[in-house]
């Protein structure tokens, strides 16, 4: 694979992973810096990549698996729930105290789903992913994505029912 | 979208089965709905991030940047390692000059000269002491151009 090869076929996919993997390190220019990395890494792997099934799912999968790993390696004790919460937990500077409330309110719902779900509901929801590039991130079959993401979704809505339920509109 | 559209929107999000346009529309329109709908359409929003634009040619120029800084390090490097095996080589491969003092030359040309001395040719004479017609007797003498040996 040459470099004009590899700019089409895999950098290209920069914009794409950017949500994710600035969701998951909470920092633009340590989004942008992980990109870097992970699109390094897979130009030495460039010639592999030229034979593989699943091009595209494969870079997805390599850029969570090294914001995770990342994440892992500066933050030991960082709980698995919060590795995938890593912006939304800290974005608690929000000036509208109601928004905060909300906010922490609708995390501690979502840190009580399986990882899995979680994940799956984050991909979809946060960062606008379409199923299948969830199955790719994830290694999951699509089938399965939408079975997680359902399960994730009508969790939230019943937690959230019975928190503001009451209100009336 | 009226109240019975986004319902029926809000139950197939909740299956996992609309498409990501549907799922925009309904997050627009969830303040319209119900209250768990409307509070996590709001969380959605708030916690999404935007790709920036230009952000791949961004990338990319810093990428071959930094492919190109990594190709003259190996480049430096590999040219560092020829010059020093050149280096080695060249200094292996030159005979050292050895330049010999007036003395090593005469004590190495004394040296010559006495074995040209041994390898001399000797000198072969023959004394006849007693002859006839069958037998001769002879002495036979070897001259060396240093010394004399005689038989």
């Amino acid at each position: 694979m040459n470099k004009a090869d590899f700019k089409i076929q895999i950098f290209s996919l920069s914009d794409p992973i950017y949500p994710m993997v600035l969701r998951l390190l909470d920092n633009a220019e340590d989004a942008k810096d992980a990109i870097q990395e992970i699109m390094l890494k897979l130009w030495v792997k460039r010639d592999k990549l030229e034979n593989h099934p699943n091009v595209k799912a494969f870079v997805f999968l390599t850029a969570r698996n090294h914001c995770l790993d990342s994440l892992r390696k500066n933050k030991p004790n960082m709980v698995e729930a919060d590795l995938t919460f890593k912006k939304l937990v800290t974005s608690s500077g929000h000036e509208n105290l109601a928004w905060q409330e909300l906010n922490t309110s609708i995390l501690k719902i979502v840190k009580q789903l399986p990882s899995l779900q979680r994940e799956v509901l984050m991909l979809r929801d946060i960062d606008g992913y379409k199923n299948i590039e969830i199955a790719f991130a994830t290694d999951l079959k699509v089938e399965h994505v939408r079975v997680l993401l359902s399960r994730a979704r009508k969790h939230v809505s019943k937690e959230l029912k019975n928190k503001y339920g009451y209100e009336s509109r | 979208m009226n109240q019975d559209e986004l319902k029926k929107l809000i139950e197939k999000y909740e299956a996992g089965a609309s498409t990501l346009e549907e799922e925009q529309l309904l997050f627009e329109h969830a303040e319209h709905s119900d209250v768990k709908m409307a509070a996590w359409s709001n969380f959605v929003k708030q916690n999404r991030s935007e790709v920036p634009q230009n952000l791949n040619e961004e990338l990319w120029h810093t990428f071959e940047n930094k492919n190109a800084r990594k190709r003259r390090i190996i480049f430096g490097i590999i040219a560092a390692a020829a010059s020093i095996l050149l280096a080695l080589n060249i200094f292996v491969a030159t005979p050292t000059d050895e330049k010999q003092s007036y003395a090593e030359k005469k004590a190495l040309l004394e040296e010559a000269r006495s074995m040209l001395a041994e390898t001399k040719k000797k000198e072969i004479t023959n004394e006849i002491i007693y002859e006839n017609e069958f037998i001769m007797i002879y002495n036979k003498i070897e001259i060396l151009s240093t010394n004399n040996n005689q038989e």
